[in-house]
């Protein structure tokens, strides 16, 4: 029985208890609503999916290397507005140009990835704490979207932008695709170049890392900046999900994505956390959604619900961190 | 005798910086507002507009000096807050004194959850508290249902300039005199110090850790619902939701006041610094006529540019150190 249990703490067994937890969960919500163990529920979860998915990357690179990206969602809401702005003010209602879709989207993606560059570079350069960094520009960039849309919604997107969010690929969900892709490319970073190792051993003992040889500037902006690329993303998603874009959407996303990260393993300390985790623990919230929502359970006992998770994430992850 | 200044440790601080950026910006706003700004009338009612944020980060400064952080505490004072107007809307006997204490004592329990779990869940203490803050606000919302509450007792609701500075300058020098004696003169103060400059140094020493917590995290919910107390008497309503978002800016007037997020610094003076420089800056640009939307703009800039400044200080003061030379503060 020992060596059972032994043999949970390994990774793979992470990942194992990982998916009995999903497969609780599965069954409790079936048990509610008989058909959602089904291809309908299957595909609307690779919609709904990949939004929190590529959020929850974004957050969990940062965290890596033990820090933390706060402004997360002001700036996927940024990067969401600008793009809206874009489309709405050159494209006619009911019109499409793919052009300026692909050139919106660019924008956008660059905006997001540009404010992760600024972050990291603070974050490196001036040894602030990411909380504190992120926090300001969290600050800063709501105080960006509130000047530039003076607290309007600026909806009405061309069927090409709809597409990213809602169309479909063959049989794949869109969004789905483009989460699978910034997923592979995530693993293939994390495993199959320098920069992998580099931040874990930078979140696990910065100092030591600094010695060896590591130039933490640049793992620092390298960190913030691709988790401002997978919040352009993200952002690219939710915008077209939405069908709107405005200042204060989404707020609650940040928590969740915090929480989806720490359940899946990814120590908010550093230097611990697979990816593997990470794709399974979104997955579990996803049908803890999607089973909050069929029990009709308000959005603000759903929060607190999640808040609930967050704190028992921790407690169950505490003693793997090996405290 | 150029030297000799640099060598005060005031004219080197933190907090020095900090006064000349808050009386350049005075000044500034002073002349672009034809000297509205410096008149008598507007900074009292400055000052008394930012009082109850002052008593909030008079908390939020001992629980970073202690090496934590609580972004659940704004939820606290909201709660803390609702439950002070239920009770004065529902029980005839109320009065200031009752009032007032029940809203400290749900701060203080609210606290103490946190307290509990930050000392015993081991985990980062933002994370914590962005759980409970969840928690709170859900279940507050949940069960208000968003519903306002108005129309307090005459006792509350009769408003006149000297009651009003009383409450808001009174609460708010009570909370700064209370912080400053207990982080200056007590045990629990330098105890508060001790463990966020190094938890485990102050482990050894024989500090209980535990108490420490009990304290610090109960003092930010003391704090917080004190604030909540003076806010919903300048408003004369409690709105479930009003107070939410506004974290940002009682941590930005302890950070802007020199507090360290590692722990072990901080000092009531600065954060008294830090709230007149977000106050003077809020208050400033709307009377320049700068729309409210470029608030949260400016001040998070502002944020972030001190940032920058205090960093960079700290990484001369490291060089300095391993040149060997005095430091600044």
């Amino acid at each position: 029985m020992t060596e059972k249990l032994k043999k949970l703490t390994t990774s793979q067994g992470d990942n194992l208890l990982l998916l009995l937890i999903l497969a609780i969960a599965v069954t409790l919500v079936s048990m509610k609503q008989a058909n959602f163990f089904s291809l309908g529920t299957l595909e609307s979860i690779c919609y709904q999916l990949p939004e929190m998915g590529l959020l929850t990357m974004a957050m969990m690179v940062p965290m890596l290397s033990g820090g933390i990206n706060l402004s997360m969602i002001a700036s996927a809401n940024l990067s969401g507005i600008v793009m809206a702005l874009i489309m709405t003010e050159n494209i006619s209602k009911g019109e499409d140009n793919v052009g300026i879709v692909i050139g919106a989207v660019a924008v956008g993606i660059l905006i997001s990835t540009l404010v992760g560059l600024i972050n990291g570079v603070i974050i490196a350069y001036f040894k602030i704490p990411a909380m504190l960094v992120t926090l300001g520009m969290q600050m800063l960039l709501n105080g960006a979207c509130l000047v530039i849309t003076k607290g309007a919604t600026i909806s009405g997107y061309p069927a090409s932008f709809k597409f990213l969010g809602n169309g479909k690929l063959g049989f794949i969900p869109m969004p789905f695709v483009l989460f699978a892709a910034a997923l592979i490319l995530l693993v293939v970073l994390l495993k199959n170049t320098p920069f992998g190792p580099k931040i874990y051993l930078y979140g696990s003992n910065n100092v030591a890392t600094g010695f060896s040889g590591v130039d933490d500037k640049v793992l620092l902006i390298t960190t913030y900046t691709i988790s401002g690329l997978l919040v352009g993303l993200a952002a690219v998603i939710l915008t077209s999900r939405f069908n709107s874009a405005a200042a204060g959407y989404a707020e609650s996303f940040l928590m969740q994505s915090i929480l989806i990260a720490v359940l899946g393993g990814i120590s908010p300390d550093g230097g611990k956390g697979k990816v593997s985790g990470m794709v399974l623990s979104v997955i579990i919230i996803q049908v803890v959604a999607s089973g909050l929502n069929i029990l009709r359970i308000s959005s603000y006992l759903t929060t607190a619900v999640y808040g609930l998770i967050l704190l028992a994430a921790v407690a169950f992850r505490s003693k793997k961190f090996g405290n | 005798m150029r030297s000799k200044l640099k060598e005060n440790k005031f004219f080197s601080s933190h907090e020095f910086y900090m006064s000349i950026a808050l009386i350049l910006l005075a000044v500034f706003f002073g002349i672009r507002t034809g000297g509205l700004f410096l008149t008598g009338s507007n900074l009292l009612n400055m000052v008394i507009s930012y009082s109850y944020l002052g008593i909030m980060a008079m908390g939020m400064l001992v629980v970073i000096i202690s090496g934590g952080i609580d972004i659940s505490f704004m939820v606290t004072a909201t709660i803390s807050q609702y439950i002070m107007a239920k009770f004065m809307l529902e029980f005839a006997g109320a009065n200031l004194l009752s009032a007032v204490a029940i809203s400290v004592v749900t701060g203080i329990a609210l606290g103490l959850i946190n307290a509990v779990l930050v000392h015993y869940l081991k985990a980062p203490t933002l994370i914590i508290t962005i759980a409970t803050m969840s928690i709170y606000f859900g279940l507050l919302m949940y069960l208000t249902n968003g519903v306002r509450l108005f129309s307090f007792p005459a006792w509350f609701s009769e408003k006149n300039d000297s009651k009003t500075i009383g409450i808001a300058l009174g609460f708010f020098a009570a909370a700064v005199v209370i912080t400053f004696v207990i982080m200056k003169f007590t045990k629990m103060g330098r105890k508060i110090y001790a463990i966020g400059g190094n938890i485990d140094a102050a482990k050894r020493v024989g500090i209980n850790i535990l108490l420490v917590h009990l304290f610090v995290y109960g003092y930010v919910g003391a704090m917080a619902a004190l604030g909540g107390v003076v806010h919903l008497y300048l408003v004369q309503q409690a709105a479930p939701n009003a107070l939410y978002g506004g974290e940002m800016d009682v941590i930005a007037m302890a950070v802007l006041g020199g507090v360290n997020l590692a722990g072990g610094k901080g000092s009531v003076g600065g954060t008294i610094i830090g709230m007149l420089l977000v106050a003077t800056l809020s208050n400033g640009l709307l009377l320049i006529g700068v729309s409210s939307y470029w608030q949260d703009f400016f001040i998070g800039a502002v944020i972030l540019i001190s940032f920058c400044f205090s960093g960079w200080r700290n990484i001369k003061n490291k060089e300095k150190e391993s040149k060997g030379g005095k430091l600044d503060d």
